[in-house]
């Protein structure tokens, strides 16, 4: 190969589609679980959700080296169901874009719960297999042994569900401020700090426990998987690797354990200020693990 | 009356064939998949590196056949092997490699071997390439070449990620991937491909795959290295040296065949599965009691 194929939109793209696979499982998961205590969190998951697959997919077609000059090409991309792993993707996220866009209208049209729960069932296996597939799609490249690994799929999912937890979380102000209008809800829960805190405390008790099995999954990638030390070694993707590192798990953890003493400190505003940035940081670090796999394994092979 | 059911059989004929005619033009290019002409046994051809002289030959013949314009070449470095990489106008490029052997026990050549090897899509007999692409564009004849649709690639760029040897890729003017097509039309034709018949040593040979095929083994029966017997489950260009193949930059691949090779990695992203999936409940469960004993603790505390 003398240049990169899939390049730094592709990973992009990859960041999108796990994040909107975990965003909606969080959300959803949540409103299923949790029988609405935290509904404004479900419906800023499953929004956050539908608005990044939607743009994930702009970035996707736009990457299509054809779609320029034969814009219907792309309806080649369904033909060889299920032959191939490509071919099954395509159809899993068409089918989780519709859902996510039913499950977003449902939540709009209120009193409809046993309907929107059915819905999100099916959203979340389909979530899931998005997630996954972003992973997988890379894991099924022969050329590229530096993919070929069970793990890689599984980093990814919980990368998704880690960013979409943080979009969630982040989604309720960036809406409340710029759109009170349309999200009344979100303007109340932002409003009234101990509701927002109360969020941020159920998103910490699932996004810590998320941090450690990526970290763990990470390694185990790293030590199975052949060539994975260039990430390590000092080459120029190191950087960005060490910044994952950083980002998206050490700065997160070390943010939420001082949140947490800040907290029984009783200083709230400097904890919302903190869970923000970590938020940011936590998609800045999942966009960097897409974006050293992808460039990472094509820079060896 | 007559009339009014002349047209109205002739609308239901026209619906009708409305219907029919995307059926009719898979069926088509179906037709074209499997031309009506017997395709006959397996092909394949035998690349032997031993009688390799260099000469380019088989190169510029697959650039003339194929109507491929030249490459803007550059200095490779420390190696004549030139162009070093395939592109959409480079099908075939020839390997020139110095092998050392120093210790002067082997060659008797001062202490180096000369080795050539011409390489090229080995029309692989379960192609990754195939395999991953979407579209249908690529697709394996059932008498060895592996061939492509100009008309139904997408550009996604998965079949270039697939191939172990970054054979295919995309052409930026015709829009499509482009590759050695093994020179089908002339195989069609009674013809060997383009590169075989210039070859002037007979280092490259096209047979039938059974015939290759046991040529390869015979060849490893005699202490010589082969590539493409089991790589990957098997090619139908197989190549013959008596140095290793990594000394031409081929890896050593898995034996297993990409239908194989698919299984196990989704076997074993399964199998994590299970394991990543209890891990991260348990842990949730886990850190949300700890945080409520906490809480009550310091409440209790508190009080």
């Amino acid at each position: 190969m003398s240049e990169l194929t899939w390049g730094p939109i592709l990973a992009g793209y990859l960041f999108l589609g796990g994040l909107a696979g975990g965003a909606y499982m969080v959300g959803a998961l949540t409103d299923l679980f949790k029988k609405e205590k935290y509904a404004v969190l479900s419906k800023s998951g499953i929004l956050a959700s539908f608005v990044s697959i939607v743009l994930g997919l702009v970035l996707l077609v736009f990457d299509l080296k054809r779609f320029k000059e034969v814009p219907l090409v792309i309806l080649n991309a369904y033909r060889r169901f299920p032959g191939s792993i490509m071919t099954v993707g395509t159809w899993i996220i068409t089918g989780f874009t519709l859902v996510s866009l039913v499950t977003v209208v449902l939540w709009y049209l209120d009193g409809h719960g046993l309907v929107r729960k059915i819905v999100e069932v099916i959203g979340v296996i389909l979530g899931l297999a998005t997630a996954a597939y972003t992973g997988i799609l890379l894991s099924f490249a022969r050329g590229v042994p530096f993919w070929n690994s069970g793990f890689l799929p599984w980093l990814f999912v919980l990368s998704g569900l880690l960013t979409g937890l943080a979009i969630s979380v982040l989604l309720i102000p960036i809406a409340a401020v710029f759109m009170p209008k349309a999200f009344g809800d979100f303007k109340s829960t932002w409003n009234a700090t101990s509701e927002y805190l109360e969020l941020v405390g159920y998103s910490d008790d699932l996004g810590i426990p998320m941090i450690f099995i990526e970290t763990a999954v990470m390694l185990l990638y790293l030590v199975t998987t052949p060539s994975t030390g260039i990430l390590w070694s000092g080459s120029g993707i190191s950087l960005y690797f060490y910044a994952y590192l950083l980002l998206a798990l050490l700065m997160p953890l070390a943010l939420t354990y001082y949140n947490q003493k800040l907290t029984t400190a009783g200083r709230h505003k400097m904890v919302i200020y903190l869970t923000l940035l970590t938020t940011v940081l936590v998609l800045v670090g999942g966009f960097l693990l897409r974006y050293v796999v992808l460039i990472g394994g094509q820079l060896i092979y | 009356m007559t009339e009014k059911m002349s047209r109205k059989d002739f609308l239901k004929a026209a619906s009708a064939s409305l219907l029919v005619a995307p059926l009719a033009m898979e069926g088509l290019t179906k037709g074209q998949r499997s031309p009506v002409q017997q395709l006959g046994k397996q092909k394949a051809v035998i690349v032997d590196s031993r009688r390799c002289i260099g000469c380019k030959g088989c190169q510029v013949a697959c650039k003339a056949w194929n109507k491929l314009p030249a490459e803007q070449t550059k200095v490779s470095g420390g190696e004549y092997t030139n162009p070093t990489y395939f592109s959409p106008i480079t099908w075939k490029i020839v390997h020139f490699k110095e092998i050392g052997d120093y210790d002067n026990t082997q060659s008797g050549t001062g202490g180096l071997k000369w080795r050539m090897l011409a390489d090229n899509c080995k029309h692989c007999l379960e192609p990754g390439c195939v395999s991953v692409c979407p579209s249908g564009s690529l697709w394996k004849r059932s008498d060895g070449p592996v061939l492509y649709d100009l008309d139904r690639c997408i550009g996604c760029g998965y079949c270039e990620m697939a191939c172990p040897w970054g054979i295919p890729n995309f052409d930026e003017e015709i829009h499509s991937i482009r590759k050695c097509t093994m020179c089908f039309d002339r195989i069609d034709q009674g013809l060997e491909p383009a590169c075989v018949a210039t070859c002037p040593t007979d280092a490259l040979q096209f047979m039938t795959l059974e015939e290759a095929q046991k040529v390869a083994r015979e060849a490893e029966t005699e202490g010589l290295h082969t590539y493409g017997l089991s790589e990957v489950g098997g090619t139908s260009w197989i190549y013959i040296s008596d140095v290793p193949f990594s000394e031409f930059g081929l890896e050593d691949y898995e034996a297993t065949t990409q239908k194989g090779f698919e299984t196990g990695m989704l076997t074993r992203f399964a199998g994590i599965g299970l394991f990543v999936g209890g891990a991260l409940i348990a842990a949730v469960k886990l850190y949300a009691e700890r945080r409520e004993t906490l809480a009550k603790e310091d409440a209790e505390g508190g009080s």
